[in-house]
């Protein structure tokens, strides 16, 4: 499994559209992505960015989410979002409790 | 028919320059001389001896006045040898090709038009060079040594020339090893006799040739013209006049009237004319043109070249033009340009238009005087002729005043012309203009103007503009307001990218403002500057992962934009990032990326760049003498490519070199004093490494207790800082100060994963946990020291540091030795302990001995010798010599031991019977002696 791993500056002040694009456009196409598994979307209220990371089966999948990621910076950075980091990493263990109702 | 006589020496030299050209050993001769002292002669007889060699002869002459298009010569030389589409003419593709790119391959065609039987240019007249053509001129030189090219340059000296910048940019060229200047003087009073002869047919009368030697001191010009004026006049009666330009013009006032005025009307086209242009300017037909012109051609004022004609002497035309009435010059100019556009078949000649339009502007055609301008610096920046498009732009400038709305139209142009002269590389009349331009658009509220005028000098990070760059950027924001999103984001890069690094920033995150702006804007040039600027914020050395993701965003751009720079930048970060991590493997793969991306790009500073880098792993890996090679290389790419970094960076690799193999540090220490007098103040710690290096301890001593009160001065977020505190750290456990590297530790410590190594183009120090390890060993932190030191070893082995794996050996060894393992004194471990260090020691020395490490050895071998008497002590004899040393009494000692104050007597008793000293002071001695060598 590979992972996009990334961390964003957001601009507070455009935060009901930021949550309104995750809600209607961002989750509904990365769902769609070929060989997707898993995706989330942080926030951390002291520094102000924001973490995500999406799991894919494959790295080809990761790669290319990442790609399609990288071309949408313009449309991000007009509601206040720079990506700061953005980069693959292997996924090298994941557990999920087993009551989890993820699971 | 044309004379030549004497210059026999001149002519010979030559002749032997041509002889070697053709055997591989290109140069360039500058010939000068006064007007009239025969300059092309020579050049003529040099080409007829170099064809009857078999060696090709290409003549490229610069044309006098404001008129000539740039590269003219070039031009010419190009066209003759089949390769006129050398210099780019569309401005497209100007936008993507280098000036170091485009002269490269007009290097590359003449070497190989010389390739077979040799190559002899001839660029006359030079003086009149665009400066262009001078740079062109510069780079053609650079590569003759092993070419088979031979260039003569033909220049005049000692006349007051309407434009010095010619000469002056020659000048750099005579610094060239390939240059050699020839000096046409007088010519002897036999050489003058034997023109005489050539001239009149017969032997002269001494008393006339006393008479001309005298007047023309020996100016071959001067000796003709009088002796043409004889002949015409007869005698000597008239008076001789003064001065050539005075013979010049007795001798024209032999000819017919008519044929004098379509000669000044000929002289207002310039040097070189047609019957049909001269024809049509003074109102006359072809044919009577040319019958008026008869006179002239028999007189030889003229010459008839295919169907052109030329002033036989430059000389000429100016007299001529000279006598023309300034309104009736301003008429004529009006006239030509009107018959230099209806006689242009195809492609009209804009620089020549544009001059006769300037000329003739009074008149009242300033406006299409400044379009045709406009459009000829356009041309010439598209030819990337950045001198001659700012010598257009100023030629525009000076039109405004003729034009009712010309102010309006100035700051643009300002604008314009501080492009072309930054793209020169001419800085400071670039920020000139920019100023000029910024109080402009102030005056009239206009952000934009004040906006480009502070964003047209890039990359200018430590220069005396930067601050003032970094002012205006301020005061744009403010007038801009928001109003324009794009000036807004590339100001705010460059807000950041000027601002002081030595200054606490104020203002946290102003480049991701910008990156943020400017990424909504999708701009490709705010969004390069952006990335530029956001990265300037994050080289502390916290920020690495967010710095290789910058440098991929900006290999990104580079991939949607075409623009090679972007990549080059985008692989710098990427390495310098890697540089800063440790990772080999990663650093290696993006070096190879990078070195494809510096070939496309073949700019001396992306090669500057790569071979420094390529220096900086060579000497990290211990190669000295690879090292060596590659900065001396790099110094003499960066230098040719005018960066001023370049020796700095140098004087960095030497220094690191100095210090690890002991060569040439004297002359380091004094080039590094040279630079810490005018440098930043903290910046003396750097130098006094170099004297504890050269062993002059006092020295250094004396410097650090003067920098170390101001040590927490150095800015946190300054990319050197690490350097500066691994140096800190060094100079601490060199002169025993624990307090500064308690300081120091803790400073380091966050960067305890790091290499110290800023940028991959600069020499690394080796991982900062060695620096770590040695003061913790200092501060006596024992279990932190093994970590930070074993930390180091690893590290030295990933990125294969021979040199900072055996400095982090003897550190090893040399904490082992201080502070053997937990347990020692018990049989079994401290003999692993000391086994240990041992095995450290020897892997150091090894190293040392490998490579060539003289100064390591000693310090080595010392610590080797050390031992025997080290090894007697227990471990609590140890602690309390270390407590002898510290100074302190038997009763302190037994207290700070917890021991009755008899046993500390009895340990100090023993410490000193086993080693051989008859006082404390020589235990204290011994103790601080053994910690400074292990």
């Amino acid at each position: 499994m590979h992972a996009v791993i990334g961390i964003w500056t957001v601009d507070p002040a455009w935060h009901d559209e930021q949550h309104r694009l995750l809600r209607e456009e961002i989750i509904p196409l990365v769902t769609r992505q070929p060989g997707f598994l898993t995706g989330y979307w942080m926030h951390d209220p002291e520094s102000g960015r924001s973490h995500t990371t999406a799991v894919f089966d494959d790295l080809e999948s990761a790669d290319r989410f990442k790609a399609l990621v990288e071309s949408g910076t313009r449309q991000a950075a007009r509601v206040g979002v720079v990506s700061t980091v953005l980069t693959t990493v292997d996924v090298v263990a994941d557990v999920v409790h087993p009551d989890s109702p993820t699971r | 028919m044309e004379v030549f006589v004497g210059r026999a020496r001149e002519l010979a030299d030559l002749e032997r320059r041509v002889a070697s050209a053709r055997e591989g050993s290109g140069a360039l001769v500058l010939v000068e001389g006064e007007a009239g002292a025969g300059k092309t002669a020579l050049a003529h007889s040099v080409v007829r001896l170099a064809r009857h060699a078999g060696a090709r002869t290409v003549w490229g002459a610069c044309r006098e006045g404001e008129g000539a298009p740039a590269y003219q010569p070039w031009v010419q030389i190009l066209r003759e040898l089949g390769h006129s589409s050398a210099l780019p003419l569309d401005p497209a593709e100007a936008e993507t090709v280098s000036r170091f790119h485009l002269f490269e391959d007009v290097v590359g065609v003449l070497r190989d038009a010389a390739e077979d039987a040799g190559l002899v240019l001839i660029l006359d007249d030079l003086h009149w060079a665009d400066i262009a053509s001078i740079r062109l001129l510069e780079a053609v030189t650079a590569a003759l040594a092993d070419s088979r090219l031979l260039v003569i340059g033909l220049y005049r000296a000692g006349d007051a020339l309407p434009h010095a910048g010619p000469v002056e940019a020659l000048r750099s060229l005579t610094r060239e090893r390939a240059t050699t200047r020839l000096s046409l003087g007088g010519l002897s009073p036999a050489e003058v006799a034997e023109l005489a002869e050539h001239v009149l047919g017969r032997r002269p009368a001494r008393a006339l040739l006393r008479t001309v030697e005298e007047r023309a001191e020996g100016n071959p010009l001067f000796v003709l013209e009088l002796l043409r004026l004889v002949e015409t006049a007869g005698s000597l009666d008239l008076g001789l006049p003064g001065g050539v330009r005075n013979v010049v013009g007795r001798r024209l006032d032999g000819l017919p009237a008519a044929t004098r005025r379509l000669l000044r009307h000929a002289a207002v086209l310039g040097r070189d004319f047609t019957g049909e242009a001269v024809g049509a300017l003074a109102g006359e037909s072809v044919e009577d043109t040319l019958d008026l012109l008869d006179p002239a051609l028999a007189a030889e004022v003229i010459r008839a070249d295919g169907h052109s004609l030329r002033f036989t002497h430059v000389l000429t035309q100016e007299v001529l033009y000279a006598e023309l009435p300034t309104a009736a010059r301003r008429r004529l100019h009006a006239q030509a340009a009107g018959v230099v556009r209806s006689m242009s078949a195809e492609e009209v000649p804009v620089d020549a238009l544009a001059y006769h339009l300037r000329q003739s502007a009074p008149l009242g055609n300033a406006e299409e005087a400044l379009r045709v301008t406009r459009a000829a610096a356009t041309r010439a920046r598209a030819q990337l002729a950045y001198e001659h498009a700012a010598f257009q732009y100023r030629a525009a400038l000076d039109l405004l005043t003729l034009l009712p709305n010309g102010a309006a139209q100035q700051p643009e142009l300002l604008l314009e012309l501080a492009r072309c002269e930054f793209r020169s590389g001419a800085v400071e009349e670039a920020w000139r203009s920019c100023r000029i331009a910024a109080d402009l658009g102030r005056a009239t509220g206009e952000g934009a103007v004040v906006a480009d005028a502070a964003t047209v000098l890039r990359g200018i990070s430590n220069s005396p503009v930067t601050a003032a760059i970094h002012v205006m950027c301020r005061e744009a924001l403010t007038l801009l307001d928001g109003s324009d999103e794009v000036r807004e984001a590339k100001v705010l890069a460059q807000l950041v990218i000027t601002a002081d690094p030595f200054a606490e920033r104020g203002e946290g995150d102003l480049g991701l403002r910008a990156l943020r702006t400017a990424e909504a804007t999708g701009d490709p040039d705010a969004r390069f500057l952006a990335m530029q600027a956001r990265y300037t914020e994050l080289v502390d050395g916290l920020h690495v992962l967010e710095r290789l993701s910058i440098g991929e965003r900006a290999i990104r751009l580079a991939r949607e934009t075409g623009h090679h720079e972007y990549a080059a930048w985008g692989h710098t970060w990427r390495l310098d990032a890697f540089w800063a991590l440790g990772r080999r493997v990663q650093l290696d793969t993006e070096l190879k990326a990078f070195g494809v991306v510096v070939a496309q790009l073949r700019e001396p500073l992306w090669w500057w760049r790569l071979t420094s880098t390529q220096a900086a792993v060579a000497l990290l890996e211990g190669r000295f003498e690879q090292a060596g090679g590659l900065a001396e290389e790099a110094l003499a790419i960066g230098l040719r490519g005018g960066h001023e970094g370049a020796a700095f960076v140098h004087l960095v690799f030497r220094s690191h070199m100095g210090l690890q193999n002991g060569a040439g540090l004297d002359q380091v220490e004094a080039a590094v004093r040279g630079f810490v007098e005018t440098g930043p103040y903290l910046a003396r710690s750097w130098h006094a490494l170099v004297l504890a290096g050269m062993g002059r301890r006092d020295d250094a001593e004396a410097l650090w207790e003067a920098i170390t009160p101001h040590l927490a001065a150095f800015p946190r977020d300054a990319p050197e800082w690490i350097v500066s505190g691994a140096g800190n750290a060094q100079l601490c456990v060199a002169f025993d100060d624990h307090v500064t590297a308690a300081a120091v530790y803790e400073a380091l410590l966050p960067y305890a994963d790091r290499q110290v190594a800023p940028t991959a183009h600069t020499p690394s120090s080796g991982p900062v946990s060695l620096y770590l390890g040695m003061l913790a060993t200092l501060l006596r932190r024992w279990e932190a020291a093994g970590e930070h030191l074993h930390a180091a070893l690893a590290s030295c082995q990933a990125m294969d540091a021979g040199p900072y794996e055996a400095y982090t050996r003897l550190e090893l060894a040399r904490l082992l030795r201080l502070h053997p393992a937990p347990g020692a004194g018990t049989s079994g471990a401290g003999a692993g302990a000391s086994a240990s260090a041992d095995e450290h020691l020897e892997g150091a020395l090894r190293i040392a001995r490998r490579l060539g490490m003289p100064s390591l050895l000693a310090d080595a071998e010392t610590l080797h010798e050390a031992r025997g008497r080290a090894g007697v002590l227990t471990p609590r004899e140890e602690q309390v010599a270390e407590l002898v040393a510290e100074g302190l009494s038997n009763r302190q000692i037994a207290h700070r031991l917890r021991m009755a104050e008899r046993t500390a007597e009895n340990h100090v008793t023993h410490i000193l019977t086993k080693l051989g000293f008859d006082s404390r002071a020589g235990v204290a001695a011994w103790y601080t002696a053994r910690r400074h060598t292990g």
